[in-house]
Formats: structure tokens, C-alpha cells, sequence
């Protein structure tokens, strides 16, 4: 886990050095993940499935929510890891989520979900998040969700993003299409064009599959049995 | 000793004060600078406006680019990201790195873990860095640097306070000393206690003061009078001259005071005050300030109704709710949070009256179903009310419940039937021997009057919490680092008062509450009716 973990973090500091494009991160980022399938893969990897928990989360409403059967399920979402006390990194990917929610517009609630998943939830209640999220705009369609402290970190584990203290998270963005089982890592704090035309090839994907199989085997499989 | 020997001591003697001098010249030492004690000019000031809040001081945002994204204002001001004191601040694998204007003209120039280099940033260069986000060499800086859009203007005050942030301390803090104000009143009805609590505030800081103080820094309490509308207190020269504000007496009005008042940030510790801020019992959610010791009335009333349901069995229905407070301030503030609590238990809410009736209304059978009456306010209102209702029906005995710190000696002369049939809410005690003991000899040794023992009380803990959180922030100190050190307090114990536990959501350090009866007989509070006790 921890060399994965050291690849990772070190495919991701090759990303911030040479300021390469965004997507560009995704196929370096893969390689954490299924070294094999990476070096010659040319299109966005399916990276290997792990069972997303249905963890418990609180939405910024203070409603209380399954993560994968409530916000995850059978949908295309983007999500992103912030905490409210933050101010270095998480105001630009705020902003990022702001401008994506503005360019995806109707289609936000709809085809697409943005998550922020906290990752200070002994900080970040209900009501911090959705002062957080109002300052970018966030409207129907992007949740916030915190929550208890254990049940978050199972859910960062799975995701690769649990780290020892918020002020070393992750500025990835998760896309994923669960219905196709299909994920994407996007360095968050790129260009939002770059992470706009990733979350634009997924929605596409899942559009042409939409006529396909009812009901993906990877979300079925992605739910993690309690 | 030889006269070879001394030379050897002296040599060696030389070659250490050339070593420890080589050796503190060859550190650049981390100490705080002197403060220059001198206001910001109107440049420095529009500097910092620019610095902290991303807006200029002609009203405009400043904008920016970050990457293909327009940002500005205060999500992306300076200070967020280089930190309040310019220091910088890692997060998340980025250094926003040392802004101050001494780092960044260093002579020598800088060479960063990147391998970049370049010389030392010039008032011309500093401007492209800002404009272009490159640096002296014209290397491109980190992507996360917004490329701002300002004009000379705007850059120049910018500049201007960067000269000057590394001595830009918040009010109140200097070299040697730290002013710290309290809000008391001095004169009127209320002059007696304002005074006491100002004598143990003096004590305990004239004591600290004789240890040294905190970090070589003297406490200076700054004592500003208090009227009865606080409103008509111009507290601006104090925001501005104090750090932080303790064991404040606000009359009574502390929601619409503390949100009403700018304060700027200052850090306000222990209120005496019987309206702890959020009403909300849950605690959640409050960013301000504001730190208080003890729970409030509201806090108190819910325990009192939670304690009432699952020990002495009130039921909804045969309950009532009778706002004796003539003011009606007390209904307005805590009516909700009193009938939150009923409906969380899920058998309906007793019915409410005023002040005006007698009982309740509807006639003596109605009156009869009462078993439990939560009354709420002062000693003197229940009386008249236990009057008014028993005249009515002599043998109506319902179970009083009320709120201890609004009741007098008065309530020991409550009607007959009323004898042990009183409960009180009160802020929870925790009172340890040996603490005991160290506070009479503090309250011996500066004379303190035996009276208003619990005001004191109340102060001597705040003091107590003060001192540890400026322990704990160090001697680089801002008003939000002292914030950010009451946020870590967890059970701090005074042995007075329950142990302490502040947190970013929670701001009354224990909302204990305990209920005694009132024991006529003995005239005093006891404890057989039971403990109600929630951290």
C-alpha cells in the first residue's frame, strides 16, 4: 500500500513539475494502479475496481445519505476532496467546481453529479460546507457531504485519498461513470478546460452506452455489502 | 594555577565566544521582530486590505487568473495562501513560500528546492511577479500563483505592507507586554460586582505578571466601563488597542452585542453572562469568538426538561409552560430551543402561557391535570405566580421546575404547598479540595470580599484558560492563533468549574448542568432531587 502510495504521490509531483496538461495525469496516474495496462493503453484506463462503501454521510443540508446508493450509483459524478478551514488549495478547487457547475449547466442534476467529499469531517458540519459551497455558487446537483471520522476514512481509502492530516489531501478529481465502471483521475488544480473536456468524454461514453446493458456488473459489484 | 593553564582557559575561553558568535551569525534567528509600536500608514493600511481581503481600498476586487480561471476577492487574497504573517503556509505538497519584503530582498537571492534561482526580488520585478507570475528570472512561478490584475496604485500599497507585515502585529501585542481588556461596570447597580471581578482579574494577571508573564510579555488589564445599554459603549478604541477581551459583563444582550459589534477578529473569553451564544444547545456551528465558560439559560432549561422527563416522568400533556419573564425577553430567545427538546422526546409540547395568567387557564380541572409547571423567570415573578395559582386552587401541588440563577432567597418563602416541590437548574460545580484551597488564598492575599464568589469564581477560571491558551499559541501571537489555541482546549480542568472543552464547533466549554431542590427549611439549594449532567 505505502509504495503504491509512494508511486502515486510520485507520478503526481511529475505532473505538478513539468505543469503537463491535466489529462495527461490520468494515464501517469494509472500507473499506481495497473502498471501493466498502462504503458501501453492509448484511451483513459478503467482502473481496477474496488468496491465503493456505502458509507453514511450528512449533505450540507444536514440530510443523511448512503455515499455509493444515494450519490454514486448508476450516475456519471466528479468529485473532489476539501475542507472548510482550508485556504491554499481548496478556494482554487472550489472555484474549479464553480466554473465547471456554470459550463455543464442544465445538464448538472441531471446527467452529471459534482461531489466535495470533507476531509476534516470532525470540522466540517452541515452548515460549514454549505458556507463553503455558497461561495462558489454550488447549487442543485453538488453535494457536500461530511460525516463521522471512521466511516470518511474507509470511503478516502477506497478512493486513494486518505492521507494522516487535511493538510496533506489530495487535489484530485475523481470522475466516474458508474454505470460503465469507468473512472478518471484529473489533477484538480489544472486547467479547467482540460478537466471540463475529461467530465465532456465521460458524459459522452455514458451516453452512448445508455442503450446498452441495463445495469452495470461494476455497480453492482462497486457496492460494498454491510 | 599556572600561568599556561590560564591561557589555555582564556584561549578557549575567546574561541567559544568566537564559535557562538559564528554560529548565531551563520543562523538567520527566528525570533520575532520588535514591534515598531507605530499605526500602519493609509499606504500600509490599503496594503493590507489588499493582502487580506482582495479588495483595494477604493472598493474595488482585485482579479486575477488561475490558469484559464478568473478568481479575486478574499477566496484568493494573499493571505490565504502566504498565511496572515507572510510566512507561507505548506499544504498538499505546495509551499506558497516567505512573502515578507526582508525574505524577499535577501542580497543573496534565493535558490529554491526546484533548482529555480534568481536574484532578490526589486519593487519592479515584484510588480511582474504579480502581473505575470514569474519570477526575477523570469521563470514561471507554480500555477496555484494567480496572475493578478492591479494597478500601480494597488501594487504599491501592496509593496508597502509587505514592508511592514513581519512587524504588523494585531492590536495589543508588543515586545514586552500584552494589553487585555475586560468590560465591567463600574458605576450603577451593578458597580459592586464590576468591581470584584475587575479585583481578581488584576490579581491573577499581577501574579502572572510576577512569573514572568507569558513569553517575557507583561499583561496589562485594560478596564473599560460597561452602561446599562451596552449599546452605548464606543468599544472601537478598545478593538484597537486590546488583543483579546475577558470575563465581559454585556448585560444580558450577548447574541446581538457580539454580532452587532465589530470586533475585528478580537478573541473574547469567559462572558458573564447567563446567554451563551447559539441557543441551540447542539453547540454547532458557531464561528465567532466568543468563548464562554458555562452554559446559558436556554442550555440550563433543556437539561431542566430533559430532566424532568426521565426522572421525575413529566409528560407533555400534563405539563405547562409558563413564561413568567415580563420582559418577555426570555420567551423570544429560548421559547424554540424550550419546545425543540419536547418534540426530540416525541410526545407533543406542553401548552404555554404568559406571565398575566393564574395557573391555567380553563378552570380548576384543567388546572388539576397539571402534574409539572416549567416556569421561567426570576424568583420573584414565580412567587406572585405560585400566589395568583393557588388562589384558585389551594390543593393544586404540581412539581415547580425553574432556572436557579434567576431565583433568590425569596424562593424559600414559596406558599407551603410548594415545600419540596421545587427543582433549580444550575451551571454545574466542580469543586476539588486542593483548587478549592488555592483560590481561597488567592481571593485571601488580594483581599477579595466573600461576596459574589461565584462572579469570582467565573473570572479566576477564565483567567486560568486564558493563560493556558497563550501558553499554547506561543510567543508569536495573533488574535487567531489564540482562537485557534481555545479551539484545542479539551477537559482542561480548573477544579472549580467542570473540566473545559472548546472545539471548532463548540464554544461553551461545558454545558453541565445540575438540578437541586430547594430546601425551605434549610434555606439553601440541595442535592436529593437529582443530577442532570450532559459534557
Amino acid at each position: 500500500m505505502r509504495l503504491r502510495k509512494t508511486l502515486f504521490l510520485g507520478s503526481l509531483a511529475l505532473c505538478i513539475y513539468t505543469a503537463a496538461d491535466a489529462a495527461s495525469c490520468e494515464a501517469v496516474s494509472a500507473v499506481s494502479r495497473a502498471p501493466a495496462q498502462a504503458q501501453t493503453d492509448s484511451k483513459p484506463p478503467a482502473i481496477a475496481a474496488r468496491p465503493i462503501p456505502d458509507v453514511k454521510v450528512i449533505d450540507q443540508d444536514g440530510n443523511a445519505r448512503h455515499f455509493y446508493t444515494d450519490l454514486v450509483k448508476g450516475k456519471v459524478v466528479v468529485v473532489n476532496f476539501i475542507y472548510t478551514t482550508c485556504t491554499t488549495i481548496c478556494p482554487p478547487l472550489g472555484a474549479t467546481f464553480g466554473k465547471l457547475q456554470k459550463g455543464l449547466g442544465d445538464r448538472l442534476g441531471k446527467e452529471v453529479f459534482l461531489i466535495s467529499i470533507s476531509v476534516d469531517p470532525a470540522t466540517d458540519t452541515p452548515s460549514r460546507l454549505r458556507a463553503w459551497g455558497a461561495q462558489f455558487g454550488a447549487t442543485h446537483g453538488w453535494t457536500l457531504v461530511t460525516g463521522d471520522k471512521g466511516e470518511l476514512n474507509r470511503l478516502l481509502r477506497v478512493l486513494g485519498t486518505d492521507v494522516a492530516s487535511p493538510e496533506n489531501h489530495s487535489a484530485m478529481v475523481l470522475i466516474v461513470n458508474d454505470k460503465a465502471g469507468t473512472w478518471k483521475r484529473v489533477y484538480g488544480l489544472g486547467s479547467t478546460s482540460a478537466l471540463m473536456r475529461s467530465v465532456e468524454q465521460m458524459l459522452s461514453a455514458a451516453a452512448a452506452d445508455s442503450s446498452k446493458s441495463s445495469g452495470s456488473a461494476l455497480g453492482d459489484r462497486q457496492r460494498d455489502p454491510q | 594555577m599556572s600561568k599556561g593553564r590560564n591561557r589555555v582557559l582564556q584561549g578557549g575561553a575567546s574561541f567559544c565566544g568566537v564559535f557562538l558568535l559564528f554560529i548565531l551569525a551563520a543562523f538567520k534567528p527566528f525570533s520575532v521582530p520588535s514591534t515598531s509600536g507605530k499605526p500602519l500608514t493609509t499606504e500600509e493600511a490599503c496594503g493590507k486590505k489588499i493582502y487580506r481581503e482582495g479588495v483595494n481600498c477604493r472598493g474595488d476586487v482585485v482579479h486575477g487568473v488561475l490558469g484559464d480561471m478568473e478568481v479575486g476577492g478574499k477566496t484568493e487574497a494573499c493571505a490565504n495562501c502566504h498565511g496572515s504573517d507572510g510566512r507561507g503556509r505548506p499544504e498538499s505538497g505546495q509551499d506558497p513560500g516567505d512573502i515578507t519584503w526582508e525574505h524577499l530582498s535577501v542580497p543573496y537571492g534565493h535558490s529554491h528546492t526546484s533548482g529555480r534561482k534568481h536574484p532578490a526580488f526589486t519593487e519592479g520585478s515584484f510588480d511582474r511577479t504579480i502581473l505575470k507570475g514569474v519570477d526575477p528570472e523570469q521563470h514561471p512561478l507554480s500555477s496555484l500563483m494567480p496572475r493578478f490584475s492591479m494597478g500601480a496604485q494597488d501594487l504599491k500599497e501592496l509593496r508597502a505592507y509587505l514592508r511592514k507585515l513581519s512587524t504588523d502585529f494585531d492590536p495589543g501585542v508588543e515586545d514586552e507586554a500584552l494589553r487585555i481588556a475586560s468590560l465591567l461596570p463600574l458605576h450603577g447597580l451593578n458597580a459592586e460586582a464590576g468591581q470584584v471581578v475587575r479585583a481578581v482579574l488584576s490579581g491573577y494577571f499581577d501574579d502572572m505578571n510576577g512569573n514572568g508573564g507569558v513569553y517575557n510579555r507583561r499583561i496589562t488589564l485594560d478596564i473599560v466601563e460597561m452602561f446599562d445599554d451596552p449599546q452605548a459603549a464606543n468599544l472601537g478604541p478598545m478593538v484597537d488597542r486590546d488583543f483579546a477581551l475577558i470575563a465581559p459583563w454585556v448585560a444580558g444582550a450577548d447574541s446581538h452585542f457580539y454580532s452587532s459589534t465589530p470586533l475585528d477578529g478580537m478573541p473574547v473569553l469567559g462572558p458573564l453572562s447567563l446567554f451563551s451564544s447559539g441557543l441551540s444547545p447542539s453547540n454547532d456551528g458557531n464561528e465567532s469568538n466568543v468563548f464562554y465558560l458555562s452554559p446559558g439559560l436556554a442550555q440550563m432549561e433543556a437539561e431542566m426538561v430533559r430532566f424532568a422527563i426521565s426522572q421525575k416522568g413529566a409528560q407533555a400533556a400534563r405539563s405547562l409552560i409558563v413564561w413568567g419573564d415580563k420582559t418577555g425577553r426570555l420567551q423570544s430567545d429560548m421559547s424554540q430551543t424550550v419546545l425543540s427538546i419536547w418534540r426530540d422526546h416525541g410526545a407533543g409540547v406542553p401548552m404555554e402561557v404568559g406571565w398575566q395568567a393564574s395557573g391555567t387557564p380553563g378552570g380548576n380541572s384543567q388546572q388539576t391535570a397539571i402534574e409539572s409547571v416549567f416556569f421561567i423567570g426570576t424568583g420573584e415573578e414565580m412567587l406572585e405566580w405560585m400566589n395568583l395559582s393557588i388562589s384558585r386552587n389551594s390543593e393544586w401541588r404540581p412539581q415547580v421546575f425553574a432556572l436557579g440563577p434567576l431565583l433568590g432567597d425569596e424562593v424559600f418563602h414559596a406558599p407551603a404547598q410548594f415545600e419540596g416541590k421545587i427543582d433549580a437548574a444550575f451551571p454545574a460545580l466542580d469543586m476539588e479540595a486542593a483548587a478549592m484551597a488555592e483560590f481561597e488564598r488567592f481571593a485571601a492575599k488580594h483581599h477579595l470580599p466573600k461576596e459574589h464568589r461565584m462572579l469570582q469564581v467565573s473570572a479566576y477560571c477564565a483567567a486560568r484558560i486564558l493563560e493556558e491558551a497563550l501558553t499554547r499559541a506561543g510567543r508569536d501571537l495573533s488574535r487567531r492563533k489564540l482562537v485557534h489555541s481555545l479551539e484545542q482546549v479539551r477537559d482542561f480542568k480548573t477544579g472549580l468549574l467542570p473540566p473545559m472543552s472548546f472545539g471548532p464547533n463548540r464554544r461553551i466549554g461545558s454545558t453541565k448542568t445540575e438540578v437541586l431542590c430547594a430546601d425551605s427549611q434549610q434555606r439553601k439549594f440541595q442535592r436529593e432531587c437529582g443530577v442532570a449532567a450532559r459534557h
